[in-house]
This record gives C-alpha cells, sequence and structure tokens, in this order.
C-alpha cells in the first residue's frame, strides 16, 4: 500500500526509492534454476542460461547491475548481452542469485502483459538483429527486454500507479498509454525508465532506444517493440504488414517471409501478410 | 496546393492487397517522399504533391479528431494507427489503414514522420463509418475551437462502452 506522499512523488523520488531495491524474478525462473540445481546438471551451457536470461527481464535487470557493480571499468566495454552478464556472474553465481530472490507476482495482468510484451519485443530483435552483420543481436535484445524497465519495476514495487494508468487508458479518459500514465501518476514509465537506465548505468544503446536516437541498432530494435506492441494489442492487428514494410526498408537484403519468420503469429496469419506484401514489388518505398 | 474547389464525389477506390502508400513528411507535416501508389491513388502529380501539406488529401467527412489525435501521438514519439478515408484529386475517396511512425535524427529529436498505408478490413471500415459520422456530427454541432473536445468526448464514450483503449479497439476491428 503507497503512502499518501509517494502517490505524489515525481521521477526522482521514485528513482531514488528504487535505486537500491533488491529486484526480484519470475516465479518461472526461480522454477528454471532450481531444477538446473537439483539435477546438478553440468552440461547446461551459458548459452542456454543466458536464453533463461532474455525470458526474466527482471533477472536479466538484476544480473546487469550486479555485474556493473563488481566489474572493472578498466574493461572499458559495456556489459551488453545476456550471455556476457551470465559469464561474468557464473553459473553457479547465478543459480545462487535466484535463489535467494523474491518472485514477482503471476496475478496481476498487467505486469504479465508488459512482461510478455519486452520478452517478445527481444525475440524479435535478436531474429532481426541476427540479419545484419554488422550489429550484435543479443545486445539489440538485451536492450528491448529492459526497454520497458520503468513500468516493470513499478509493477512490482507499487503494483497501484501502473493499474490506475491502465484503468485510465480502458476508461476512454485517456487515448494514448504515455497520456495515461501522465494523468495517473504524475510522469511516464519512459520517463522513469530513462532515469533509471542512468542511475543504474545500464547499457547506452538502452538509452539510445527510449530517447529515439537515429542509428540501425536503436532503430531495428525500436521497431521490433513497436511490433510486439501491436501483437499484445492483437495478434491479428492491421499494423503488422506495415511493422514488415518498415523492417524491411532497414533490412532491404532479407525476403518479407524471413522477416515475419520471427514473429509469433499463427502461421496463418503470417500468409495473409504475406500475401498482402507484394514480394516481387521491386520497390514499395518513395525514390 | 489543394484546391477548395474539389466537390467530393461518390466513387471509391480501393487499394489491391499488395499495394502500399508509403510517405514521409517533415515536421510541420509538409510531404517530402511519396510513392507511386500515392501518386496514382491521390491523382495528384509527384511534383504536386511534394512540399504540399499532408491535407492535401484529407477528406471533408473525416472528423478532424482523428487528425488531431495523430499529431498528438507523433509529437509525443509514438507510433499512431487509424483507418482514414482521403481524398483524391478528382473528388473520389479511397479507405486506408494508416500506420505513422515519428523520424528520429541522431540526438534523438523527432526529425519527421513515415506512414505506411494500405487496403483496410471492410468490416472495420463499417464500424468506423458509423462512429466517424457521430465524431464529425458532433464537431460540427458547435464552434470550431470546440471541435477536437466535441469529437474526444465522443470517442472516449464509445471506448469507456467497450472497457477498451483506442490502440486495442483499432488493432481488434
Amino acid at each position: 500500500m503507497l503512502s499518501s506522499f509517494q502517490l505524489r512523488w515525481g521521477v526522482e523520488q521514485w528513482v531514488a526509492f528504487l535505486k537500491d531495491k533488491e529486484l526480484p524474478v519470475t516465479s518461472r525462473t526461480r522454477q528454471r534454476m532450481l531444477e538446473i540445481a537439483e539435477a546438478k546438471d553440468e552440461r547446461v551451457s551459458p548459452k542456454e542460461l543466458a536464453n533463461s536470461v532474455l525470458d526474466d527481464p527482471y533477472l536479466a535487470l538484476k544480473l546487469l547491475r550486479q555485474v556493473e557493480g563488481h566489474r572493472s571499468h578498466t574493461l572499458g566495454q559495456d556489459t551488453t548481452t545476456a550471455l556476457a552478464s551470465v559469464l561474468q556472474a557464473g553459473v553457479d553465481g547465478l543459480i545462487d542469485t535466484v535463489s535467494k530472490s523474491k518472485v514477482c507476482s503471476d496475478a496481476l495482468e498487467g505486469l504479465n502483459e508488459c512482461e510478455a510484451r519486452v520478452i517478445t519485443a527481444a525475440r524479435i530483435a535478436r531474429s532481426w538483429g541476427s540479419l545484419r552483420a554488422d550489429v550484435s543481436a543479443e545486445e539489440l535484445a538485451l536492450a528491448a527486454l529492459l526497454s520497458e524497465t520503468g513500468e516493470l519495476v513499478m509493477w512490482h514495487f507499487a503494483p497501484e500507479l501502473p493499474q490506475k494508468a491502465l484503468d485510465e487508458l480502458h476508461s476512454g479518459r485517456a487515448l494514448r498509454t504515455v497520456q495515461a500514465q501522465q494523468q495517473a501518476v504524475g510522469f511516464s514509465f519512459k520517463q522513469l525508465s530513462l532515469a533509471l537506465t542512468q542511475a543504474w548505468a545500464l547499457p547506452n544503446l538502452i538509452t539510445l532506444l527510449i530517447k529515439g536516437s537515429d542509428n540501425p541498432r536503436a532503430n531495428i530494435t525500436r521497431l521490433a517493440m513497436d511490433t510486439a506492441r501491436h501483437i499484445s494489442a492483437h495478434p491479428e492487428n492491421p499494423a503488422i504488414p506495415a511493422d514488415i514494410v518498415n523492417i524491411k526498408a532497414l533490412l532491404p537484403g532479407v525476403s518479407h517471409r524471413t522477416l515475419i519468420s520471427a514473429l509469433p503469429i499463427s502461421e496463418e496469419y503470417k500468409e495473409v501478410v504475406l500475401q498482402a506484401i507484394a514480394e516481387n514489388t521491386v520497390s514499395m518505398e518513395p525514390p | 496546393m489543394k484546391s477548395k474547389t474539389i466537390v467530393p464525389i461518390d466513387r471509391e477506390r480501393v487499394l489491391a492487397p499488395g499495394e502500399y502508400i508509403i510517405s514521409t513528411a517533415d515536421l510541420s507535416g509538409r510531404i517530402t517522399s511519396v510513392n507511386d501508389v500515392l501518386v496514382e491513388f491521390s491523382g495528384y502529380s509527384r511534383d504536386e504533391l511534394l512540399n504540399a501539406q499532408h491535407n492535401i488529401i484529407r477528406h471533408p467527412e473525416m472528423p478532424r479528431t482523428v487528425f488531431w489525435l495523430a499529431w498528438d501521438a507523433l509529437q509525443s514519439g509514438e507510433d499512431f494507427s487509424a483507418y482514414i478515408r482521403n481524398m483524391s484529386k478528382d473528388g473520389s475517396f479511397y479507405w486506408v489503414f494508416a500506420h505513422i511512425l515519428p523520424e528520429h535524427d541522431a540526438a534523438g529529436n523527432i526529425s519527421g514522420y513515415r506512414s505506411v498505408r494500405r487496403c483496410p478490413r471492410r468490416t472495420a471500415v463499417t464500424t468506423l463509418s458509423e462512429l466517424y459520422a457521430e465524431m464529425l456530427a458532433a464537431e460540427r454541432a458547435v464552434a470550431a475551437k470546440d471541435a477536437i473536445e466535441a469529437g474526444l468526448t465522443i470517442l472516449r464514450r464509445h471506448l469507456s462502452a467497450s472497457g477498451t483503449s483506442y490502440e486495442r479497439m483499432i488493432a481488434g476491428l
């Protein structure tokens, strides 16, 4: 239950409050790590564990904060991939961290939706990122996964507030997500994400992503996030063909079929979208 | 420039499933690039479209509120989807499902907008035609300065009754 003071807090107060809080993990992560620990399965590769990290934005955030806190800054590079953070934490370290963590609620529909949305965005970003030689697909995936950090931490530490924002949206009192958040809380969760990203010294790509900077890595990741949000709104969202047209403009050498294969939508709707995009059109783009 | 003398006529042109209208505009809504499909459907030449305000193809039967919503979202850095009835140079109309994205410069400032439009679902057009007619009537019933609020009131009432957000309503039609 939030105090009357907290209901009036701005971004700065929330950052100060959240900065040193211990983050939870999802119940799915806890279960998976317990199984690995009990089986004492030494064949579990860091890559498989890295995939587990990309399935849990709280865990990814927790590990990044942990390894960034202990990392020698003389190494000079951001810990930007889930794999790198697992390797830095070590397999035993990861199991230990998860076993000591609280578990976030899986009864909050808004939290589940937000979590599913960023996981979907991360998978799409990884898949699309792997189609360009000059970007790290893992880095894009991690940035997408942490792009809604502000909302996710609020769902765990102050669920009344994101719920209030959703109520604004679904009652018609607000017509856009950001407007709903500003009406309900006084700031947008995007602002909070940006402030937390800076307070926790998270990878720079996340800042570029949230700010909207124009570079290939941020643009691909941002389209992955938009597409994930469209799929979350409706699995047959009519905006999905436009998403494929837009990503094709960034990855012109890749077929529409390959691009759409990254999306978690039905095979039937994929075919509908593909039929709606003329593969043989020389160029739909303006000259 | 859009001629104020264009008289809307009751003739619809329909985009084929594989046809996409793609265009870009600057911050003030001036068209900066167009593809061939927009040239064909709008009836304007490329030269007439370039540097013209995007409302050159606005149909008078479209509620102003929808365009206000689009600008409001885009200026906040959000993408926006809508079903829109556009008017060609000869007065005929064509419906599109429009998805508009803000574009950014290297510093993260919004530098313009990119719009991808395609043929809409007919069931969505039928549903929205009724809602748009109601919004338009509300806009016309009040002074111009109050028109947007009047249109928004109708839209909010519609969303509240269906318990959904604008984005989800458009996605699910």
